[in-house]
């Protein structure tokens, strides 16, 4: 189940960021966008496959960060001038999960 | 003499038309193999797009002014997110490859015309019991068996019990052995299985990846398209592979939808299975049907304009994504 939480919370972001990537006029903005949506993609690739421990404090904090990187791109999509945030909210959110699943790499992966 | 013929003809023809027991035992162990394999699948789908994704993502966003930050390092970090030795820990993976064992290994018996087939079915029955145990073992994380020992010694007993010579009734008798030991674990595995395809998130990871690579090839198309040079023929052709594309993305849910219900059918086949065997009835209506929907299933399960008619009803999410409810 805990892994279903971060999943949502994966997707809900990497849907907001893949329509504010796709709207982006500025093509250097939208290059770092499209970077952070593919390390996304690879946190979720390894959520899905790995068992993760919801119990501690770095669950929580990605969590966090997931849902607080959705309601950024959210805003972004009508504030072009949020995209710059956005982007950087990525960048911690993708930290955030690292920690999570840095722990379980490696280990027998039973989803 | 032309009556005797008629009735010989009559005699062949109702001959290739009845099943057998042990037919209807072989086709329950052959299609239940198959929809093993449909669930194996749905974890190549899984590595397969994830992997047509890295390429889209790469050939999408290294282009124009960044084409020359296109190097190595990103090839190198596109990777299939099971491996073909962690596929082999999983524990989706695990059960149903137990399940299509027990199911190949019935069909053997069932089949087996000569001692020796027996021996062999045996030895097989016999290594995906043991797999059985350690598979659910591994899965649930404790000691306690499947197959305990005197399941595994009834089993054994009932296949020596066949003889030198093959005779039906002995082999009838170790097929129900088999299947009414087996009954409880089948359900077991088989609700693993399904658990372990509802929850684990493949089917988000098929769905995503797939809305990703069909969001970039229609951004190139607007592109290419917009060019007076671009050509009817082409445009038509690129039109209908993104269409194709797009169907793929609305059925990425029911793959995995299909496959639950593929594993359901096979359980409850098994149940009917169990059922009719504790009560000698080897060849029956009901089992028949079991049957039946099982192959059906197995055989139209990529069709899924058909899985859809079967459904009570069907949902549509924002990105158009069918589920069958």
């Amino acid at each position: 189940m805990s892994n279903k939480t971060i999943r949502a919370g994966l997707i809900d972001a990497l849907n907001q960021l893949m329509r504010l990537a796709d709207g982006c006029s500025d093509p250097n903005q939208a290059f770092e966008l499209n970077i952070k949506i593919r390390e996304l993609f690879q946190k979720l690739d390894r959520v899905i496959v790995a068992r993760l421990e919801s119990n501690t404090p770095e669950f929580e904090q990605a969590l966090v960060s997931l849902d607080e990187l959705t309601k950024q791109a959210t805003v972004a999509l009508d504030d072009a001038s949020k995209v710059a945030a956005t982007i950087a909210k990525a960048a911690e959110a993708v930290g955030k999960i690292e920690k999570l699943v840095v722990g379980v790499a490696g280990i027998l992966a039973i989803l | 003499m032309k009556r005797s013929l008629i009735g010989l003809i009559a005699a062949v023809l109702m001959a290739g038309c009845t099943s057998t027991p042990s037919d209807q035992i072989a086709a329950f162990g052959q299609t239940t193999n198959a929809v093993t394999d449909h669930v194996d699948a749905v974890l190549n789908e899984f590595n397969e797009a994830t992997i047509e994704r890295g390429f889209t993502d790469l050939a999408a966003n290294y282009t124009g002014d960044f084409a020359q930050r296109f190097d190595q390092q990103l090839l190198k970090d596109i990777n299939k997110p099971i491996t073909a030795k962690q596929q082999k820990q999983l524990a989706i993976y695990r059960a149903n490859k137990a399940l299509g064992d027990y199911a190949t290994s019935l069909a053997e018996l069932a089949n087996a015309r000569l001692r020796v087939d027996v021996d062999v079915a045996s030895a097989n029955l016999y290594g995906a019991m043991t797999s059985f145990n350690k598979h659910y073992q591994t899965i649930k994380g404790n000691q306690k068996a499947l197959f305990d020992d005197s399941k595994v010694a009834n089993i054994q007993a009932a296949i020596t019990a066949i003889g030198s010579e093959v005779a039906e009734q002995r082999r009838r008798q170790a097929v129900k052995a088999i299947i009414i030991a087996a009954k409880d674990n089948i359900d077991l595995i088989c609700d693993e299985i399904i658990k372990q395809l509802t929850h684990s998130g493949i089917e988000d990871g098929i769905r995503l990846s797939r809305k990703y690579i069909l969001d970039k090839q229609i951004a190139e198309y607007r592109r290419l398209s917009a060019k007076k040079s671009s050509k009817l023929k082409w445009r038509t052709d690129e039109v209908r592979r993104l269409w194709l594309l797009q169907q793929a993305l609305f059925h990425s849910k029911l793959l995995v939808q299909q496959s639950i219900k593929a594993i359901e059918e096979v359980k409850q086949a098994h149940q009917v299975l169990a059922s009719e065997v504790a009560h000698d009835a080897f060849s029956s209506v009901a089992i028949s049907n079991a049957i039946g929907r099982l192959q059906y299933l197995n055989k139209h399960f990529n069709d899924f304009e058909e899985f859809l008619a079967s459904c009570d009803s069907t949902a549509t999410d924002s990105d158009g994504v069918l589920s069958c409810e």
